[in-house]
């Protein structure tokens, strides 16, 4: 396909997408009690179990994150969402377009930090309550209200105390998106519930670090005391209670309603507009992109590479036929064949890797260099097989060796046959590389993750980076496509065939 | 006049398969100079004797000497033998990613050393001589199956073998092809290159040799002058093999038997026996008006025996036919006969037809056999 085809193409799918995203119709909502009976979106809370034992007919839709609840509200996926005021405001301050705040609010949402219900969960939430009363009392809670909550991005700075450690070091867990509670700012973890905690920490001689992890395993890790604490804007609510220590409220907040912004000031194609600018101009996101697409470049080309070499040192040792290393490539053939490629990456990163402090991008390549070349010895012995058994017999006829023969002969056959399926298996590859991002790898998807949660759009980084990834498979194939041409010897121009032979 | 010298010397040579066993022992000389053709019925070995000699295939049990080394040994470093001991195949094997011309220069200039524009130009000279030098940057695909097999022997002559090895090397081909490669393997035994060949083309076999080797029994059975073995056999196997080749024996005892079956085995034995394509077009004319026409509907069941034999020499075809049933002479109708036979309008004209095509035509009949009516034409 020409590029200029192509790009007819990525055009009208683009329209198609921007079409299929447009804002739907919804119910019309202006105060609580038009809830009854409509769709709620948001995550388990307090606000939500107040909803519902007002408006028992609610149906309710789960959701893990603000972006999710944005998109489903714009797009009428859904009448209204749950949503504390504080995180809202930070939307807003993010310049998210769209929707709208109801006037009243639902219910009080305070919230804490998590502890285990545990000897050890004990003495530290009963020092922690105290702390939490005497801050009160001397207006550091205050000072830190105005500057993590009340105050703009601007003002938002982590002054970590020194931390002595003289009686140990207590484990977080949090899954760092709730801003500006806790959440990452320059790659570290940030914000009210943070810094609190690290004047806790210095006040009772502890050393602390954060891991971060999903908002379940926060839970299931504070259960089991993997973490100390769960620092993740726990709301306090009864039922906690029973599995855990909750402190005291640090902050009450206040849960919302989010509706469909009705007279929204922009349309459609302003707020494309203006969230376009968003994911890639503001704090020059598209920088992102590039060291993103880059990541994915550097993973895809460096597998292809070294993946193919080695599928052909595997083609040419196993042609040795020496009993153990035949067994050794057919076991490792099997081991990687049989396993998806996310479980592959993790037991790589956690396991096998697990020890050493190997970057992700390091662990990724090794994957995927692996795995290319699995896939590039299986179709070089099928294109060997594709080869008539003649063309070995006439070699050796002549008096070459079987080794002379398949490597003059037999492999820049079998090549000519393999090249179409290495060709797509690279445009796999690099498809493939999208799920480096659970392995901390900051690839072209992850980049797009990281503006998401920070813009709470889920629809354009999405249409962007599908557009990348496309024209990275279009510009892959192309690339093979011409270095493949050159080396079909079918197709030499007649003076490269005797270079340096008088005809 | 002085032997010439061995080069390859056979002793009790032994192939055997997982439950067949089609060499049991052979042993044989080849003389420098000798040009051996290898015949008999399939399944005899042939090919895999001629295989075995450059070691495409291992031996069971028995020796092969090249002059005085081993082949059959297992120090033998066979791939430096084989650079002596040329081979052509039934399917060419070209290396088709490669021009005409980089096929022949390459074992020349990765196994001789030679400078590649030495190896050009001699594969250019080679290629003179089968006057295919024009095809020198063409691909085998572009080629027909003729000027393959040309280029392959010149592919195999490049290395300046003492021994060339054929297997088949004619049976790919279209019969018009067959004449080119012909020419080719009898410039290049007049040359003196020392060549066995397997093959079931007769002529080819008759035309190109100074031995022929009839092969049965699990070894060579017959080995003597083509003059001999095609005109005087001394054993009784190879006296039925040659007079098989020259008759061709039909049975039908259904009236849905293999009709295109037939039709091509006489095809092929015209091929075989150089049979002029008119006189096997007639025969076949004559198989279908006699047998399908006349005497399947009226036999139940049929038993027909059909045999067709060809005369070399007077270039004439013979065929007798025996069939069952009552007396039937379809030699004579209509007013000739008084409508004796009873035959009607349609199966008179394949009569007519019939008549058109042969000459001598006589019908006779013995009482108390099973096929009583016999028939005799000839044709051509």
């Amino acid at each position: 396909m020409g590029w200029r085809t192509y790009r007819c193409l990525l055009l009208v799918l683009v329209c198609l997408l921007l079409f299929l995203a447009r804002p739907a119709m919804a119910k019309e909502i202006h105060t609580l009690d038009d809830l009854a009976g409509a769709k709620v979106g948001g995550w388990p809370s307090l606000g939500e179990m107040k909803l519902r034992e007002r408006y028992p007919d609610i149906k309710f839709t789960e959701m893990d994150t603000i972006a999710d609840m944005v998109q489903h509200v714009r797009q009428g996926k859904v009448d209204a969402c749950v949503l504390n005021r504080v995180f809202y405001n930070t939307m807003i301050g993010e310049g998210v377009e769209g929707v709208r705040l109801l006037p009243e609010p639902v219910t009080p949402s305070p919230m804490g930090y998590l502890f285990a219900r545990t000897p050890k969960g004990k003495q530290l939430v009963d020092q922690m309550n105290s702390f939490i009363r005497k801050c009160r009392q001397d207006g550091t809670l205050g000072r830190l209200t105005e500057k993590w909550i009340d105050g703009g991005e601007e003002g938002r700075v982590f002054e970590k105390p020194a931390l002595s450690g003289k009686n140990g070091k207590l484990i977080a867990g949090s899954n760092a998106i709730n801003m500006p509670f806790v959440y990452l700012k320059n790659e570290k973890v940030t914000g009210f519930e943070v810094e609190l905690f690290a004047l806790f920490c210095a006040e009772y001689g502890y050393d602390f670090e954060v891991k971060l992890t999903s908002f379940e395993s926060v839970l299931v890790g504070v259960e089991t005391g993997e973490y100390d604490v769960g620092i993740n804007a726990v709301e306090i609510i009864k039922e906690r209670a029973e599995s855990f220590r909750l402190s005291e409220p640090t902050y009450t907040d206040e849960a919302m309603v989010i509706v469909k912004d009705y007279e929204g000031p922009t349309s459609y194609i302003a707020s494309l507009k203006s969230r376009l600018v968003r994911t890639l101009i503001t704090e020059d996101r598209w920088k992102m992109l590039v060291k993103g697409m880059g990541t994915t470049l550097l993973i895809t080309l460096a597998a292809t590479v070294l993946g193919t070499l080695l599928g052909f040192v595997f083609c040419f040792v196993y042609r040795e036929k020496k009993r153990w290393i035949n067994a050794l490539i057919d076991l490792l053939t099997r081991f990687l064949q049989g396993m998806p490629m996310m479980v592959l990456l993790m037991l790589f990163y956690y396991v096998i890797f697990g020890g050493s402090n190997l970057g992700g991008t390091f662990v990724a390549i090794v994957v995927f260099t692996l795995t290319m070349s699995i896939d590039v010895f299986g179709m070089l012995q099928s294109g060997t097989d594709s080869v008539p058994r003649g063309q070995m017999e006439g070699a050796l006829a002549l008096g070459f060796t079987e080794r002379q023969a398949f490597r003059k002969f037999i492999l820049p056959q079998a090549v000519q046959t393999f090249f179409p399926t290495w060709r797509s298996s690279i445009v796999n590859l690099l498809k493939f590389t999208a799920i480096v991002g659970y392995i901390t790898v900051q690839d072209l998807t992850r980049m797009a993750d990281l503006i998401r949660a920070r813009t709470y759009d889920a629809f354009m980084p999405l249409i962007v980076i599908s557009i990348l990834y496309m024209l990275l498979a279009y510009l892959t194939m192309k690339l093979t496509g011409l270095l493949t041409a050159r080396l079909d010897p079918t197709r030499r121009r007649p003076e490269d065939i005797l270079p340096g032979v008088k005809l | 006049m002085t032997e010439r010298e061995i080069l390859l010397h056979i002793e009790h040579l032994k192939k055997e398969y997982s439950g067949v066993t089609p060499l049991r022992d052979v042993n044989l000389d080849v003389r420098k100079g000798d040009v051996i053709s290898v015949i008999g019925p399939s399944g005899t070995g042939k090919s895999t004797l001629l295989r075995m000699i450059n070691r495409m295939e291992e031996v069971t049990s028995g020796k092969i000497f090249y002059r005085n080394e081993e082949i059959t040994s297992p120090h033998c470093e066979i791939h430096h033998l084989r650079q002596k001991i040329g081979m052509i195949f039934q399917s060419f094997n070209l290396f088709s990613h490669l021009t005409v011309v980089e096929n022949i220069m390459a074992a020349p200039v990765d196994l001789l050393g030679m400078s590649k524009q030495a190896a050009y130009d001699r594969a250019k000279k080679l290629l003179d001589r089968v006057s295919l030098e024009s095809k020198a940057f063409s691909y085998p695909d572009e080629l027909s199956g003729g000027q393959k097999q040309r280029i392959a022997i010149v592919r195999a002559l490049a290395m300046e073998p003492e021994i060339l090895l054929l297997d088949e090397p004619t049976s790919a081909l279209d019969p018009a092809m067959v004449g080119e490669v012909e020419a080719v393997i009898r410039r290049v035994a007049e040359a003196g290159v020392t060549m066995m060949l397997v093959t079931h083309d007769m002529s080819l076999a008759r035309r190109v040799s100074n031995r022929v080797l009839y092969m049965d029994e699990g070894g060579v059975y017959e080995d003597a002058p083509p003059e001999v073995i095609f005109e005087n056999p001394a054993r009784e196997k190879t006296r039925r093999f040659v007079r098989q080749l020259k008759s061709l024996e039909l049975f039908i005892d259904s009236r849905n038997f293999d009709f295109i079956g037939c039709n091509t085995s006489m095809e092929e034995f015209g091929m075989k026996n150089d049979v002029p394509k008119s006189i096997i077009l007639s025969v076949m004319l004559v198989f279908e008006e006699l047998c399908t026409q006349i005497l399947l509907p009226r036999l139940s069941p049929p038993a027909i025996r059909w045999v067709v034999e060809y005369s070399k020499e007077k270039e004439t075809a013979t065929i007798t036919v025996d069939y069952n049933g009552k007396p039937l002479d379809i030699t004579k109708f209509g007013s000739e006969a008084g409508n004796v036979s009873g035959l009607t309008r349609e199966e008179e004209l394949s009569v007519r037809l019939i008549r058109g095509r042969a000459r001598d035509m006589q019908w006779s009949f013995t009482e108390g056999e099973e096929q009583g009516n016999h028939i005799c034409m000839t044709m051509g």
